[in-house]
């Protein structure tokens, strides 16, 4: 049962305490795909949250889960919006559909810039999070920083070099798409650690409220467009959804990451708790 | 001092608080009752998020496992975290409703 499987991905300590009637409540209930999924973001959140010896999480270090959990949202968003931003590609291809459907273009405006937005937003909040912990981990000579940040600038330059390389030679396309999941999951997980190993202040974590307002705005207006582009392409132009770029099944996983992406950037207030003190329910 | 957390009675945590008060349940159950009382239906995975927080608080405590299925109940701490957050609720509502009655009176 894939359901009981997932739950081998939340920390060991959680499965030692929580495991066993987790699993029987698995049995009890008939799970869907809906299980599936909050089983996925409950074991991301555990691992960012879950403090085996009890007691509540301090308030920085909630803070630092909060900011690695929307940028993971955002990631997985990012993958599933790149998936789709190239629907106009070849442009001559698209230019007839278009001209007889204008929502079409503006449907697909408004996903790119909307996930501007969320990728200003994303800049905004972590650009200066990210210059204050690497140049106090620097001044530290903190290793267990610096070695993160290392690993994420890396993949960042190593994945626009391979960008220019494909870009000009037109070659070896599947290779590059491996290497670029390879990139993300890297980069991704190099700046989980960078921030929840930083010495960052409470005020400065406090300071990306607004642009992370911004991201979930940015991605949850990017979702409703694809949600309705997909819908006018497949029901007035298909043959959109056969290019050398787009798939019906790589437009259909896109809009799936998207909405994995922005449904995790929101589940914060749920169960997270977000940046409040102990004295409150959540 | 209003409390910020006023208007999230959806949250997870309340819910499974709400189900506790009436008596110690298992994980099924709890998911039961909260479908019977709110018509919302919390996942395992949130369910279970939520049980590990209000227990790290103090707020719920784990009693001897039944069949691999453990019960909790609520602690003197979490039933009067709880009774702010209604009244709290409460406040709000009253107000809401009675803004509502001047302003139908006024029309």
């Amino acid at each position: 049962m894939i359901a009981a499987r997932l739950l081998r991905l939340y920390p060991k300590a959680w499965r030692q305490r929580y495991g066993e009637e987790m699993a029987a409540l698995l049995e009890d209930r008939r799970p869907n795909l809906w299980t599936c999924l909050d089983l996925l973001r409950g074991a991301l959140d555990a691992h960012l949250t879950y403090h085996a010896n009890g007691g509540t999480m301090p308030v920085e270090a909630r803070l630092k889960a909060d900011v690695v959990r929307r940028f993971v949202a955002f990631m997985l968003f990012g993958l599933g919006f790149l998936l789709l931003v190239r629907l106009n590609d070849p442009v001559a291809t698209f230019a007839g559909p278009a001209s007889r459907f204008p929502g079409m273009v503006l449907l697909l405006d408004l996903l790119r810039f909307s996930g501007v937005v969320a990728a200003f937003g994303i800049a905004l909040g972590g650009l200066p999070l990210a210059w204050v912990a690497v140049r106090r981990a620097a001044v530290g000579r903190r290793r267990e920083v610096l070695g993160p940040f290392g690993w994420a600038a890396g993949s960042l330059v190593l994945f626009l070099l391979a960008t220019l390389v494909v870009a000009t030679v037109h070659r070896a396309i599947v290779a590059y798409l491996a290497l670029s999941l390879l990139l993300l999951i890297v980069g991704t997980a190099a700046v989980a650690a960078l921030v929840l190993r930083a010495d960052i202040a409470e005020a400065q974590l406090r300071r990306v409220a607004i642009p992370a307002a911004l991201v979930s705005f940015g991605m949850a207006a990017a979702l409703v467009s694809a949600v309705a582009l997909g819908v006018l392409v497949s029901t007035a132009a298909p043959s959109l959804l056969v290019s050398q770029d787009v798939t019906p099944a790589t437009f259909s996983a896109g809009i799936l990451l998207m909405a994995l992406g922005t449904a995790f950037g929101f589940s914060g207030g749920l169960t997270v708790g977000g940046a409040r003190d102990g004295t409150h329910l959540a | 001092m209003a409390n910020p957390d006023a208007g999230r009675f959806s949250d997870a945590l309340f819910l499974v608080l709400s189900s506790l008060a009436q008596g110690p349940k298992h994980g099924y159950a709890m998911i039961e009752d909260i479908r019977a009382f709110s018509g919302q239906v919390l996942e395992p995975g949130t369910l279970y998020g939520a049980i590990a927080r209000l227990e790290q608080k103090g707020f719920i405590e784990p009693l001897p496992a039944e069949d691999r299925r453990r019960p909790y109940r609520i602690t003197p701490t979490g039933r009067a975290a709880l009774q702010a957050q209604v009244e709290t609720m409460e406040r709000v509502v009253a107000a809401g409703r009675a803004r509502l009655r001047v302003r139908e009176g006024s029309r």
